[in-house]
Parts: structure tokens; C-alpha cells; sequence
């Protein structure tokens, strides 16, 4: 019993013990104050920032740095919670005028636009008729990250978003915001415009950087529905690697800039902002970080070989060549190919029967290496806009041939029917781009691209380019079926 | 054993104290850390509280707050100038005829206490389709795609009022339920794939369309928002394109919905089905 009696106590003084050490408070809290008091400070704090700047704040919003781009916002936002905005994703710079809130959000203060404001909802949902969804992963909801001499930044949790705007230096908001967005609106759309007259879908961009007496070359594929490159570079034992970044047409202290995120780290240097070099020749923007610079620019690339035609076309031609314009476009179809192809048969259809009374949907050309007898020939399709009914004609060409890897084929005649015959002026520029005959042309050049993929769609089917080579503008993608 | 009881009893104070004094009771309590302060009120927020919160108890939530909707969908809040039109709209095709036939507290008493509108379309992942509304547990009803509706366009008015008059049609039956002999009407042919049928085949089967074949209640409503969203020719068109036997079970389910107004509410279907078609027409431009 006293062996119990001792251990009993001995184990109550320990008891006390344990307690009296667990009652330490040792003033190490993070935090000054409560979280309620906090993100209560931080809300009246940003509050008091947004409504700070008489002439509003710019910035680049940059919704999702794995797939698009940025765009530029000027806003200018008021005590009654108003804000006057305009981006340049758009045409359309117009200043809309709707409502904000900065409210408590999930760990932070949050900025909310809270009534829809077209700058912003374009981001969302693409409202463009015939789209179904596509989005540019945009938000109108922003997370707080903080402010640093006067910039203020956001982040954007649903697609990893970043926002920094900073003081406008507007002395006319409504004016200035608007002038601005469409310069940048501008810059954007100039660094894609080709003029079709001189035009080579083999002049392409490219970046190369010098860093410490080191050249690094990349190719540089830049997507404009999407405002996003792609850079490809390989190394010397020709093992490519390629990488996605955002990317933003801006004006850095008053000149046409783009700026890229996230910025591409090279070495110890980071390039982010490459100013338009308007001595040079072309669209050509710069960035210097520390005597290295890297360039953006246009230049001839090596025309391929085109030997892919040798394997694909014998064997997949007979099948096929599809391009419809519901499955898709892919960037390697030229702007070139779409204004005087496809867009020039569209107007030709106006022109002979009314505006919009017919479509231009689909052509398909079945490859023929033996025969003369229309074996070898284009199919054409159009569709009445009124009752969706489609109407298929066909071109006859003699057969193929291909030498020192290009495709030849001469144009013939319509096939049969009144309709192909009454429609041929309105296909020319389709007929014309496949009529490569071998004794005047430089015939046409053809690439194998994988599987088929556009900015709707991806199939198993083998896909290719035909680029004419007489006419270097054009270039079609299309897939192979049957 | 004394000295045992002893021990343990001042064991047992001596951490009561311990425990007692742990107790850090610096000044916790301070002010309400609830925001409190009035909100800013536009012109239009005074008018959606005259129209909506004073006389109905129903708040327009058109303000974005995202823990209203699902945060994953690309969704963006109404733009401004859209929101009395719209409002009006609900209050003239819905509140009105309903207060007209029902009492001039029908809504006040019987109504989702919350309207929360969106501007963009509610496209749902990995399938061709959008949600145009949704109602949650009878308090809260979402519109979508509030900024494309066109007001020239009867059909594109219709379709957010369907919304509205289906699930109020829940919030009815969920406080008076109908019979358990609807179900028993067609009750084979509910199934969860209702999307695989076509109008017609859901026409033939007894459903007034393919989304009434889902459930028994949503039966109900379809039947219900169909009726208050087309005139009765209309109405009676679209029965008779259906098969001799799928009429047969379509008109028997309307007499069971028409009879349920009338024998809970006291509120004639047909007439409501005037006034709402009537203020429909005067919606549009």
C-alpha cells in the first residue's frame, strides 16, 4: 500500500509540474495582432491605395503564364466603388465604367470587380458568335499580395494569375488610358501583319540572346489568338528543347516593349522587357540586362528539305487530304492562305451570289500517281447559309508526280456536273494553289506534322503542310482520312 | 489509507489551481469585428430593395461575390445595365401574376429569398451543354447568360423564365408536396439518362420534355414551367405532336398539376398561365 501511496504521489507532483511548465507564455507570436484585425487592416489599407491615384493605375494581367499572354489594363478606381477601366485585348478600348469591392477573400483582402465590365469578362468566356467555350483563363476575383513603392500586386488563384498594376502618370485618365490601349491594341496586331505581296511562310521569328560572349538561337512560334510564344532551341547534338511564355505588347516609359513572363533566366541574367529597336528593319525588340542582350526578330529559316513527301504522299495521299474549317485552325494554315484562299472564295461566293448566301466549308484532294483520268482531283464543298444544305464539286488534275522532293500536278478541267463548271470562278484560288504543273512551276512543298491538332481539336489522323512554292505565302495544314 | 484519500484529494486541487491559472485573460473582447457600415447604395440598389426587399423579402444578388457560385466554372457577374430590365421582368411574368391570383403576400410568404444573377454562359465541363439556372434547397435561385438575353426575342426571354417558374415549382411542392399517383403515371420510364432522348421520343413517352423524364418532381415542374411559359395553344401544340398514348399520360399529369394549384392555393392554373404569358409579351421590346 505505501508503494502505491508513493507512486500515486510522486506521479501528482509530476502532474503539477507538467502544468506549471505548459502555462509558459513566451511572447513568440508571429503575429502582432488577431486574423480578423489583420485582413481587416489590409482591406482598409488597399482600399486606401486604389483610391490614392487621382489618374487611376496601369498594368499587365497575365492570366495564366503556361498558355497565354498578357494584356494591358488602365483603371482608375473611385471611393464610391466605381471603376473606370479599358484593356487592349480587343478592338474595342473603350472605357466601361462598373463596380469593385475589396472584401475579405479566402486568406487575404481581395479585389472584386463585381459587375461585369467587358474588359475583364472577355477574359472569362470568349463571346464571340460560333464559339461554344473557350476562355483566356481570366478571373475578376484578385487576391492581395501587397504593395511596394506604389506597385501593387495581385494574384489570381483559380489559374495561377498575376496582376501588378502601378500609378498611371496620366494626367487625363479617360483620354490617355484610351490612347494607350490602342497603341499597345496596335503594336500587338503589327507584329503579325504580313503583307501578302512579299510574304514567306518560311520568314519566321525567332530570339537570340548573347550572354557573356554566348549566343543561344531559338525559334520562336508566336500564337496571337493566345498572345503566347513558343521558343525552340536546340544544342549541338541536335536535341531540342522547347518552352512556353506569356507574353504582353506594352509601352515601357512612353516606347512600344514586350514583356514576357516569366522572364527567361539565362546565366545570372533575367530578360523580361525587350524595347521595338525602330532603327532596325522589321519588327525588332531588344532587352539589355547587364551588356547581354537578347533579341526578338524576323528571319529567313531553312526551307526543309520536303522529303517527307516521298513517304507520305504515296501511301496517304490516295486516301485524302482534308481541310474543313469546323475542325479547327492550327498557325501552320498561313494568314496568307486564309486572306487570298480561303477568304478571296468566300468573296467570289458574294460576288456571284449574294453576300452570305454561301460558305466556303471544306476542300479535300484525293492524290492520284497513275491515271489522267480525273483520278487525280480536288473536291470542293460549300454550304447555303439558309438551310445548311452543302453542295460538293469537283476539279479534275492529271496525276501527280514528285521530283527532287516537291509534288507537281497540273489543273485540267471541272468535273461533270453544271455546278462545278458555274462555281470554278469562285474556286480559282483553291484550283490555282494546287495546279503546280512541272514544266513551269517550282511545284509544291510538302511537311508531315504528326497527328492532327488545332486550337479545337487533336486526332490520331497523320497531318501535313503544302506550301506553294511559287507563291510562298501560301501554306495549308490539313489531316489525312479514309 | 487516510493518508492515501488525503494526497489525492490535494492532488486534485493542486491542479485545479494549475489548470485555473493558465488562463491568459488579457483584453480579448474588443469591438465587433463584423462589418457593420452601410453599404454604398446606387440608384439601382435603392430600387431593387423598394421593388424586392421590402415588399417580397428577396435580395438581387447581382453583386459578384464567388462564394456564390462554383469557383472552378469561368463564370463573370452581370454588367450593370442589365440588371432592372431583367428584374423587372421577374417581378411583372412572376411576382405579379402569382400575388394576382394568390394574394397580395402569395410571394412574400412563399418565395427563394435570394436571386443571384450572372452575366456569361454556365458551360459544364466535358460536355456540350450549359446550365441555365440552378436552385439551391428552395432559398436560392442562379440565373446565367443574363447579359445575351435579347428583349425582341420572345424565345430568348422564355428560356431564364422557365428557369424561374420550374424551381419555383420546387419550392412549392417541396412546402406542400403533390401526390404520390403522378409518379404513378409513367413511372417506368423515369431514367437518369434523360439526356439521350430526343424531344419527340420524351413527347411520345409522356414527358412534356426530355429533362422531365429525369424525376418524378421535375415531372411536375416541367409541366408547370412549360404551361406558365407558352400560351395554352402552345402549350396544347406541343401535346398533340406527341403519340396517342404519350398525350394521353401528358394531359393526365397537367390535370393533376392544375388540380394541385387549385386544391392548395387556391389559384387557377390556366388563368395564372394568361397573366404570365400576357406580362411576357409585354416584357419585349
Amino acid at each position: 500500500m505505501k508503494k502505491i501511496f508513493n507512486c500515486i504521489s510522486k506521479l501528482f507532483i509530476l502532474g503539477f509540474a507538467l502544468f506549471l511548465v505548459s502555462c509558459s507564455d513566451d511572447d513568440t507570436e508571429l503575429f502582432d495582432e488577431t486574423p480578423a484585425v489583420r485582413i481587416t487592416n489590409e482591406i482598409n489599407e488597399l482600399e486606401a491605395l486604389l483610391v490614392s491615384q487621382q489618374q487611376g493605375y496601369s498594368g499587365i494581367y497575365f492570366p495564366n503564364n503556361t498558355s497565354v499572354g498578357g494584356v494591358n489594363f488602365h483603371m482608375n478606381f473611385s471611393a464610391n466603388q466605381r471603376v473606370k477601366m479599358t484593356s487592349d485585348f480587343k478592338s474595342d478600348t473603350s472605357i466601361t465604367d462598373s463596380r469593385y469591392e475589396v472584401s475579405t477573400g479566402t486568406t487575404a483582402a481581395e479585389l472584386v470587380f463585381t459587375t461585369g465590365s467587358r474588359h475583364i469578362n472577355d477574359l472569362i468566356q470568349n463571346s464571340d458568335p460560333g464559339i461554344f467555350f473557350d476562355s483566356f483563363f481570366g478571373n475578376n476575383v484578385f487576391q492581395y499580395v501587397g504593395e511596394e513603392n506604389g506597385v501593387i500586386t495581385f494574384r489570381e488563384i483559380r489559374s495561377r494569375g498575376i496582376f501588378v498594376i502601378s500609378p498611371s502618370g496620366f494626367t487625363n485618365f479617360d483620354t490617355e488610358s484610351v490612347a494607350s490601349s490602342d497603341i499597345t491594341y496596335a503594336n500587338r496586331q503589327a507584329f503579325t501583319d504580313v503583307d501578302c505581296a512579299t510574304a514567306s511562310v518560311f520568314n519566321i521569328f525567332a530570339m537570340e540572346i548573347n550572354n557573356s560572349g554566348e549566343t543561344i538561337n531559338y525559334t520562336l512560334n508566336y500564337d496571337s489568338d493566345n498572345i503566347f510564344i513558343d521558343l525552340e532551341t536546340a544544342n549541338a547534338e541536335v536535341v531540342s528543347s522547347s518552352y512556353g511564355l506569356g507574353v504582353a505588347f506594352t509601352l515601357i516609359d512612353g516606347e512600344p516593349a514586350i514583356t514576357i513572363s516569366p522572364a527567361l533566366e539565362v546565366g545570372n541574367n533575367s530578360f523580361k522587357d525587350f524595347i521595338l529597336d525602330s532603327s532596325a528593319p522589321g519588327a525588332q525588340y531588344v532587352a539589355t540586362v547587364n551588356g547581354a542582350t537578347a533579341r526578338i526578330f524576323q528571319t529567313l529559316m531553312t526551307t526543309p528539305t520536303g522529303d517527307d513527301v516521298n513517304l507520305d504522299l504515296p501511301t496517304l495521299g490516295p486516301t485524302g487530304y482534308l481541310y474543313r474549317l469546323s475542325l479547327g485552325n492550327n498557325a501552320l494554315t498561313s494568314p496568307c492562305f486564309q486572306e487570298l484562299v480561303i477568304d478571296q472564295i468566300n468573296a467570289n461566293l458574294d460576288a456571284q451570289f449574294g453576300d452570305g448566301v454561301f460558305v466556303f466549308t471544306q476542300f479535300q484532294f484525293i492524290f492520284n500517281f497513275d491515271s489522267d483520268n480525273c483520278d487525280n482531283y480536288l473536291l470542293t464543298q460549300v454550304t447555303r447559309v439558309a438551310d445548311g444544305v452543302a453542295f460538293t464539286v469537283f476539279y479534275c488534275y492529271n496525276k501527280s508526280t514528285i521530283s527532287n522532293n516537291r509534288l507537281f500536278q497540273e489543273y485540267d478541267e471541272p468535273y461533270g456536273t453544271a455546278n462545278a463548271i458555274v462555281l470554278e470562278a469562285s474556286f480559282m484560288p483553291l484550283i490555282e494553289f494546287y495546279n503546280n504543273p512541272e514544266a513551269t512551276s517550282q511545284g509544291m512543298l510538302y511537311t508531315g506534322e504528326g497527328s492532327f491538332s488545332s486550337d479545337t481539336n487533336s486526332y490520331i489522323n497523320p497531318a501535313g503542310t503544302f506550301t506553294k512554292m511559287d507563291d510562298q505565302a501560301l501554306r495549308v495544314y490539313g489531316l489525312f482520312f479514309g | 489509507m487516510k493518508n492515501f484519500k488525503n494526497s489525492t484529494l490535494v492532488g486534485f486541487i493542486l491542479i485545479l489551481l494549475s489548470v485555473s491559472s493558465c488562463d491568459n485573460d488579457s483584453d480579448s473582447i474588443s469591438a465587433t469585428q463584423i462589418d457593420t457600415s452601410t453599404p454604398i447604395l446606387s440608384n439601382l440598389d435603392i430600387w431593387l430593395r423598394n421593388e424586392f426587399v421590402a415588399p417580397f423579402n428577396i435580395e438581387i444578388a447581382y453583386l459578384w461575390n464567388p462564394n456564390n457560385v462554383d469557383i472552378a466554372r469561368f463564370l463573370y457577374p452581370i454588367q450593370e445595365n442589365n440588371v432592372q430590365r431583367w428584374s423587372q421582368t421577374i417581378l411583372d411574368v412572376w411576382a405579379k401574376p402569382y400575388n394576382q391570383l394568390g394574394g397580395e403576400d402569395f410571394i412574400a410568404n412563399l418565395a427563394p429569398r435570394q436571386f443571384v444573377y450572372s452575366g456569361g454562359f454556365n458551360f459544364n465541363p466535358n460536355s456540350p451543354t450549359i446550365t441555365l439556372g440552378v436552385a439551391e434547397a428552395g432559398a436560392r435561385i442562379t440565373f446565367f447568360n443574363l447579359d445575351f438575353l435579347d428583349y425582341t426575342n420572345a424565345n430568348s426571354i422564355r428560356q431564364p423564365l422557365q428557369t424561374l417558374h420550374h424551381e419555383y415549382g420546387h419550392i412549392l411542392n417541396q412546402t406542400v408536396p403533390f401526390t404520390d399517383d403522378f409518379g404513378q403515371i409513367t413511372p417506368a420510364d423515369y431514367t437518369a439518362q434523360w439526356f439521350n432522348l430526343s424531344d419527340q421520343e420524351a413527347l411520345d413517352s409522356g414527358f412534356i420534355t426530355p429533362y422531365a423524364s429525369s424525376k418524378e418532381d421535375e415531372d411536375f415542374v416541367e409541366i408547370l414551367a412549360n404551361m406558365l411559359t407558352s400560351t395554352q395553344t402552345e402549350f396544347d401544340a406541343r401535346v398533340s405532336s406527341a403519340s396517342p398514348e404519350g398525350q394521353a399520360f401528358i394531359r393526365e399529369k397537367q390535370q393533376m398539376v392544375v388540380d394541385y394549384f387549385q386544391t392548395n392555393f387556391s389559384i387557377d392554373l390556366f388563368e395564372l398561365q394568361i397573366l404570365t404569358n400576357e406580362a411576357l409579351i409585354a416584357a419585349l421590346d
